[in-house]
């Protein structure tokens, strides 16, 4: 091993020991790497000229803003309310209908945003309230608000989904189409343990409701919902780009909030757009160093070096998957699902291309593999999200949620393993 | 004074990403209206990409700000406040050493960028690009700011048990 990359790896280490913010870090390695380097094509100004160069080319990037611009503007401006309203709604008087309820909503409300945290952490309040007041079990209602909300990047649009098209080069249209039955599957092997411990606790039931209730509930929703069509229906339809639809449903939901619900002002667009702001810059920053950082990891053919360590160890598809899957868990349980996307995915892709492996079918189920991360103690970042949120102490929530987490590794086993359940409706759209 | 430069702060890292922001939504919006209706406008994605630069360099000075960086705390969160002194201070140092080594090279390379210059509006890259030597500047800034915090720490011993 060189000197420089020897720097490099040990620089990058300490970032995690010390605590120094990954994007930081990202950059702080690839500096010292360039400085010690040297040489034709290798000085310190590689940082800023593969940073800059790529964010300035990656037209796809803009549809970060501007799905994190969406979600905090759906947060603020009723329409979480509306999509949980009708949640209930749909499944009326059922044992444990609360616990339901969130998964429904949920799903719905990923088919928005596409992001974990903005479900958790604006569905997420309303959802644990009511299920508090109902008499759930606290640490179950924040579990459960955690696990449903994994399903957000999962079912399209997906904001992971985006950075991992930009690193593999697969259709956006095509991935997101292809987590539509695993971010299903979730919801539904979700319900079904609900079920099972709703009846074991003896959950409250949910309000019966009538035709007419049903529809005046759906009328009042309607704007709302109609936010999904004018996403995904944008999208698959070819008529705009993911990136467009992601401008268009915003500007829908900024109109929904401000003439029909009549929930946002001129104070509360300013403070959605600095939170906006405040994301994007943690994003990019991690995209923009991630791109200096990753350049180095493919100049030293990290790649192929841990590709052959994997294929030394199994050059079985199956069992490399699995094998994938469990660094992938370890992995998630410890660091932010950005920084895995973008450090650990590009390393392990060209052994994933060599292998047959369809990079769709891939970029599902290790985006699946990293919400479930999210959710898994002791680190996942939902956790302490519903935890704070609800004021709930974290070793409640984790109790609760380690079945829910056996449930989650059920469907990612049949993912892996089951392809058609990511790639029958794109092959059906001809997306493949 | 004091006021002042808290003024610049805001302007520089709250103020400027979100108006940085709200032109890049609305020559978006621009831009797709006049493709589906109109005529295709060239400029509005090239503007579109200046504004993310703008919107993601100066929105990470905010997220730093906001202390919003995503960081591993695992080893942080295990130790005594000395140690995450300790902690701190080295990062911080690290990080310092790295800025400061790339703030010249770096501004080097984004003055050279002049000589380039956008397609269609004729952005001067460097126009473009002037928020990467902003984000080193103030970045190096909130370094030495933090390092002076938590040395005055360490010398006045006033570090919680």
């Amino acid at each position: 091993m060189n000197w420089p990359l020897l720097v490099f790896l040990l620089s990058f280490v300490m970032v995690f020991v010390v605590r120094i913010p990954i994007a930081l870090g990202m950059m702080m390695s690839a500096i010292f790497y360039f400085d010690l380097a040297g040489g034709p094509g290798a000085d310190i100004s590689m940082v800023a000229a593969q940073f800059l160069n790529q964010m300035n080319s990656k037209f796809v990037l803009i549809a970060v803003p501007l799905f994190v611009f969406m979600a905090e503007v759906m947060n603020t401006g009723k329409i979480t309310d509306m999509i949980f309203e009708f949640a209930g709604a749909v499944v009326g008087k059922k044992k444990g209908a609360l616990g339901h309820v969130n998964v429904v909503a949920s799903i719905i409300f990923s088919g928005m945003t596409g992001s974990a945290l903005a479900d958790a952490s604006g569905l997420g309040m309303m959802e644990i309230k009511a299920m508090n007041d109902s008499g759930y079990d606290k640490g179950f209602s924040s579990a459960i608000t955690a696990a449903s909300a994994t399903i957000g990047p999962i079912f399209p649009p997906s904001i992971p989904m985006i950075f991992y098209a930009m690193l593999s080069g697969a259709s956006i249209g095509a991935l997101f189409i292809g987590g539509m039955l695993p971010g299903i599957l979730v919801g539904i092997a979700l319900m079904i343990y609900i079920a099972m411990v709703a009846h074991k606790r003896d959950y409250p039931l949910g309000g019966a409701v009538t035709f007419r209730q049903m529809l005046a509930i759906t009328l009042k929703a309607s704007p709302a919902l109609f936010s999904v069509v004018v996403l995904l229906g944008g999208i698959y339809t070819g008529i705009v780009t993911p990136t467009e639809a992601g401008a268009l449903a915003a500007f829908y939901a900024i109109f929904v909030a401000v003439f029909i619900y009549k929930a946002m002002g001129l104070r509360d667009f300013l403070k959605v757009v600095r939170n906006t702001v405040r994301t994007t810059g943690t994003l990019s920053l991690l995209v923009g160093s991630a791109y200096a950082f990753s350049y180095i990891v493919a100049i030293e053919h990290i790649p192929d070096l841990v590709a052959n360590w994997l294929l030394h160890i199994t050059s079985n598809k199956y069992l490399l998957l699995l094998l994938i899957n469990v660094v992938f868990i370890i992995l998630g349980m410890f660091i932010d699902t950005m920084a895995i996307t973008l450090v650990f995915i590009p390393i392990v892709l060209p052994l994933v291309t060599s292998l047959g492996i369809n990079l769709v079918h891939f970029g599902v189920l290790i985006t699946l593999n990293m919400m479930i991360g999210l959710s898994t103690p002791p680190f996942g970042m939902l956790l302490f999200v519903v935890s704070g949120i609800s004021g709930t102490p974290l070793k409640d929530v984790i109790r609760e949620i380690l079945p829910m987490l056996l449930v989650l590794f059920i469907v990612l086993f049949l993912v892996t393993y089951i392809q058609p359940i990511v790639l029958f409706l794109p092959g059906l759209l001809g997306l493949l | 004074m004091k006021k002042g430069f808290k003024f610049l702060l805001d302007v520089i890292e709250v103020y400027t990403p979100m108006a940085a922001f709200i032109v890049l939504f609305t020559v978006f919006m621009l831009g797709i209206f006049f493709r589906y209706f109109l005529a295709p406008l060239t400029w509005t994605l090239e503007l579109s990409l200046v504004c993310f630069i703008w919107t993601a360099l100066l929105g990470g000075l905010y997220a730093k700000r906001t202390d919003s960086h995503v960081k591993f705390t695992l080893i942080y969160d295990m130790v005594s406040p000395k140690k995450q002194l300790w902690m701190r201070l080295f990062g911080n140092g690290l990080l310092l050493t790295a800025f400061g080594m790339a703030f010249y090279p770096s501004l080097n390379y984004v003055l050279f960028m002049g000589f380039k210059k956008s397609n269609v509006l004729k952005i001067p890259m460097d126009v473009a690009f002037a928020p990467y030597v902003v984000f080193m500047a103030f970045m190096i800034g909130r370094l030495i700011h933090d390092l002076y915090k938590d040395l005055n720490l360490l010398f006045r011993e006033r570090i919680p048990k």
